[in-house]
């Protein structure tokens, strides 16, 4: 056997950390989180880099163990980057020191993407459908979600394993990741936007005679805008969170002023 | 307002949103000399502030650097939150710049080997080793006040250093 072979990722490889990756929370505590998750992760990788070394292959383990915690789909830009570095034969200290400055910004970002975005517009999707009471609300929720991810967590890895720090580069301050949240935010704007216009309705029986004439507020606010009080409740209820309200509180707030006012013939549904 | 916070991870998700948004931070100042003399670290950081908040600002000081630009007044307007990754950094921070604090959140300090339980809430923990500890006692002396405190809304627990030893 050759003394110098060089080690190098195969697509193999890539496959078997993409479906290791997903167990990144297996097994978690609060102590080190998914620490164990991400070794196990790689711990193929490990024995076929360091396997033959006892020294860096302990070191590596212990090193890999240590506190981690990232959004997990955003693990694979850190499971990409971490295949790279180990193929260029980078130290170990200075893995874990990529993981360390990555995880915090990634957990971030993660949970805005993923969480706060993709989740947010499968929600109006799928609740659209449950408010008619069909069960498809389940597939159409779950089936893009997984789509999604998978493809995000396969490509993100593969990519960044390919070109490494460039790719970090380029999706961070190149603004590709920016560009991607941005696009993804608008698109769940719209959604929630519609969401609030086909399920909210209600309108002001409220109506106004004068010389005979008999004029309905609603008709008035819809020729400024349709679903205009349903669009107010909207903005209101989303004022409030703003400024730091608990959902409960607001909650409470709508159920009272729509009592009120609805009790007042003000608001009807 | 300068709002000071020792985190193991820097920067993540809930943290910053939550102080972000409760405060009104205008910028959010790693103080941390590796990660300043790290190009890709810094680049990391910065960036990822862009990306996932609106209006806040992430800058990447090292130790002397925030001690210059917090004293020399250039933020006396703004909101800041300044975030350490350990309590050594901030005394070294206060007596480079002659920077008094008020308070200090040392809000989520992970277990490593020689570091020991000084506080736990909730979702998170306090702990630290000796030297850390001392520095801890020093601010203590020169009156600063210490809790841990996870999330913006979260209970603000005082912390106690006596009883804590090594």
């Amino acid at each position: 056997m050759p003394e110098t072979v060089e080690k190098k990722i195969t697509s193999q490889d890539q496959w078997n950390t993409f479906l290791r990756s997903w167990l990144l929370m297996g097994s978690i505590n609060l102590e080190r989180w998914q620490a164990l998750g991400y070794c196990w992760t790689m711990l193929p990788l490990f024995k076929k880099f360091y396997g033959d070394n006892k020294e860096l292959y302990t070191k590596a383990l212990k090193r890999n163990l240590e506190f981690f915690n990232t959004e997990p789909h955003m693990a694979s830009i850190i499971f990409g980057m971490h295949m790279a570095m180990m193929e260029a034969g980078a130290d170990i200290d200075a893995i874990s020191g990529m993981k360390v400055a990555l995880m915090g910004p990634f957990a971030g970002i993660g949970d805005s993407l993923i969480w706060g975005t993709l989740r947010t517009i499968l929600e109006g999707l799928a609740i659209s459908f449950a408010l008619q009471g069909s069960l498809l609300a389940v597939p159409v929720f779950i089936v893009p979600w997984a789509i999604f991810v998978a493809a995000f967590m396969w490509f993100t890895q593969t990519y960044t394993y390919r070109l490494g720090a460039d790719a970090v580069r380029e999706m961070m301050a190149g603004g590709l990741m920016k560009r991607f949240t941005d696009y993804a935010g608008m698109v769940g704007i719209a959604v929630v936007g519609a969401l609030t216009a086909s399920f909210i309705s209600i309108t002001t029986p409220i109506s106004f005679t004068s010389a005979g004439l008999t004029m309905k507020l609603q008709v008035f606010l819809d020729a400024i805008l349709p679903k205009l009080i349903p669009l107010t409740l909207m903005l209101s209820a989303f004022a409030l969170i703003r400024k730091g309200n608990s959902y409960t509180r607001v909650m409470l707030i709508l159920f009272v002023i729509g009592f009120i006012l609805g009790s007042l013939n003000l608001l009807a549904v | 307002m300068i709002l000071y916070r020792v985190d193991d991870r820097l920067i993540h998700g809930q943290v910053t949103y939550s102080w972000v948004t409760q405060y009104s931070i205008d910028y959010l100042i790693i103080v941390n000399d590796e990660f300043y003399h790290d190009e890709f670290k810094k680049m990391v950081m910065m960036s990822s502030g862009d990306i996932s908040m609106r209006k806040t600002k992430v800058l990447v000081y090292s130790m002397e650097i925030a001690a210059k630009e917090i004293s020399s007044g250039k933020f006396s307007d703004k909101n800041l939150m300044l975030i350490f990754t350990n309590p050594i950094d901030v005394l070294n921070y206060a007596k480079a710049g002659n920077i008094k604090i008020d308070e200090l959140n040392l809000g989520d300090m992970q277990y490593r080997e020689g570091r020991k339980l000084l506080s736990k809430s909730l979702s998170s923990t306090v702990y630290i080793n000796k030297d850390e500890l001392e520095s801890l006692k020093e601010m203590k002396a020169m009156g600063v006040k210490l809790f841990q405190q996870i999330l913006a809304k979260s209970e603000k627990k005082d912390i106690d250093i006596e009883k804590l030893a090594f």
